[in-house]
């Protein structure tokens, strides 16, 4: 079997584009010693000339000065145009550089997220299966029989949710996702969404805190905007390890409605914070990971509130100290 | 007395699956939910397998194993994983892992692996030689303590070690094939080649015999696989 290779091509090419850099800046050193020379020789030579046919045999000041300023010209020029290009090779190379280490971090975030979809998969399937052969071979009785069905419904939807992420990042991809807006009270759909949630809160002994205000309208896809809060309440969820408090709260600015959901959890450090809502971005790698998850969740919530004309932010004091997501919706104003 | 499996799983449904199942053929189930609670249980109670998924909150699988291990635990582990590639089954055994199932994996399945565990177990601890301490030249392997009286004094053989001599000793003086080393030791098909097999013989030969490249004890038939000659003779 082919095994992976450990040699990393980003280092190899590195290597390569240092050694090219130091190949151009001597060759063009030593383009601009030569040709300096050839011109202070040049001058040298047209100053002999000039005095040659002079008069009396010396250099007349007028022309010794025209000759030093063309020498002096001469050498501007040259070593501008040489390190003007050398500029450009410098430039260009970063940017080779940079495209190539782009594309390595994407194939290894696609990589990830292979290994993750797998791992996320499998896991439902595995219980799944696990519940119907049992219902099929093991003598239940009817009361933990009845206990197996909502599980399995648990990992269909588990399953579903997983299918829906998936193809509705590809749908971005394609520019090919649509919204369906429609004027609402942003209040109630939160509440209505807290409420048919709250047994899956209290399975994942979850305590929400709410301060929410009211009469704050918004346009929102409402299945979207379930999305975006299924991914923020499932991130706080499977990072704070010990004790899951959430607060979920709804204020108005001038323009905005602004819901903040923060936690208690793990935290986010700030170089990772920038990264967090890239597609298919997980913290550290797959093979030492201890979290589930695709890397699409935070991803899809900046695109869906994107497209919703908002934003989302992310503010960590740093490692355990907890984090907040703070998404801004456009308000509509009827007054 | 029914066999007592440990559970060491973080998805609670497939613990729960796989408590119903094993519970439903007989066995004792206990289950622990992350890699730590799973070693503290290995700790304080005595358990005859452990069921380890890979992938686990904090301290994952692998290290588990591995802990377990370098505190001289014996106990069979079994892998789940959602991986199933030849690197993450060779890190499971490299871990110290017995056998390996990737999910999803049939219940029929999942109970063929643990029988066959508990009967790899059950033929090393069922004696049918004279004694635990089994003598040849002048060395000599316990089967009990896993200690060897070798060329280089006295050492701990690993477990897979001593299941081996156990066979090739069961056999003394018959050609023992590299599948019926890889059967009884691994079972199935845990390690992709049975080159593994011609590894540890190359260990153990460094052990025991005194000059290992002309081996008097521990030779290999081409073509077969391994006779051991407790007497000691230069020809197969």
């Amino acid at each position: 079997m082919a095994r992976r290779s450990n040699k990393s091509p980003i280092k190899f090419a590195f290597i390569v584009f240092i050694g090219l850099m130091i190949f151009c800046i001597i060759q063009m050193t030593w383009w601009i010693v030569f040709h300096i020379g050839e011109v202070k020789e040049k001058a040298e030579l047209e100053k002999q000339i000039a005095m040659l046919q002079s008069d009396d045999g010396s250099l007349p000041i007028e022309k010794a000065e025209e000759i030093n300023r063309r020498q002096d010209r001469m050498i501007f020029m040259l070593v501008s145009e040489s390190s003007f290009f050398v500029l450009i090779i410098l430039i260009g190379a970063f940017q080779i550089y940079r495209t190539l280490k782009q594309s390595e971090e994407l194939k290894r975030r696609q990589l990830n997220f292979i290994h993750a979809v797998t791992h996320e998969f499998r896991t439902p399937i595995t219980s799944l299966r696990l519940y119907l052969e049992t219902l099929e071979s093991a003598k239940l009785d009817e009361k933990k029989k009845a206990e197996l069905y909502p599980k399995m419904i648990d990992d269909a939807n588990r399953l579903e949710h997983l299918v829906d992420n998936v193809l509705q990042a590809g749908l971005f991809d394609q520019d090919g996702y649509h919204l369906n807006l429609t004027e609402s009270e942003i209040s109630r759909d939160i509440e209505e969404y807290l409420k048919s949630h709250k047994p899956y809160l209290d399975r994942h002994g979850v305590n929400i805190e709410t301060d929410i205000s009211q009469n704050i309208l918004v346009k929102t896809d409402h299945k979207s905007l379930e999305r975006v809060l299924d991914s923020l309440i499932d991130n706080a969820i499977k990072y704070s390890p010990n004790e899951k408090n959430i607060s979920v709260r709804l204020h108005e600015d001038n323009q905005s409605a602004v819901l903040i959901i923060a936690d208690l959890g793990v935290g986010i450090s700030q170089s990772e914070q920038k990264k967090i809502f890239e597609r298919f971005y997980r913290v550290g790698d797959e093979n030492t990971r201890t979290v589930n998850g695709t890397g699409l969740g935070l991803y899809l919530a900046k695109e869906i509130i994107e497209a919703h004309g908002g934003s989302i932010t992310v503010h960590s004091d740093g490692i355990n100290k907890g984090t907040a997501f703070e998404i801004r919706l456009p308000r509509i104003n009827h007054g | 007395m029914a066999k007592k499996i440990l559970i060491v799983e973080d998805e609670e449904h497939i613990a729960d699956g796989l408590k119903l199942n094993l519970d439903a053929a007989g066995f004792e189930t206990d289950i622990a939910p992350n890699g730590s609670v799973g070693l503290d249980k290995w700790r304080t109670r005595t358990f005859d397998l452990i069921l380890l998924d890979i992938m686990l909150p904090g301290l994952d699988g692998l290290e588990v194993c591995r802990i377990i291990r370098n505190e001289g635990g014996r106990i069979p582990v079994l892998f789940l994983t959602a991986r199933g590639t030849e690197d993450d089954r060779i890190a499971g055994l490299q871990a110290g892992g017995d056998d390996y199932i990737t999910k999803p994996f049939s219940v029929k399945e999942l109970m063929l692996r643990i029988e066959a565990m508990f009967r790899r177990q059950g033929w090393y601890d069922e004696t049918k030689l004279d004694s635990d301490r089994f003598t040849f030249a002048d060395y000599w392997v316990d089967f009990k303590t896993y200690r060897a009286l070798t060329i280089t004094g006295e050492v701990e053989l690993s477990q897979k070690e001593c299941m081996i001599m156990k066979l090739l000793a069961e056999h003394a003086d018959e050609v023992v094939t590299r599948d019926q080393i890889l059967d009884s030791v691994w079972g199935y098909d845990v390690y992709p080649s049975n080159r593994t097999v011609d590894n540890f013989l190359v260990r153990l030969r460094k052990l025991f015999e005194p000059d290992s490249s002309k081996p008097i004890y521990l030779h290999t038939v081409w073509g077969a696989g391994y006779k051991f000659t407790p007497e000691g003779s230069a020809d197969a």
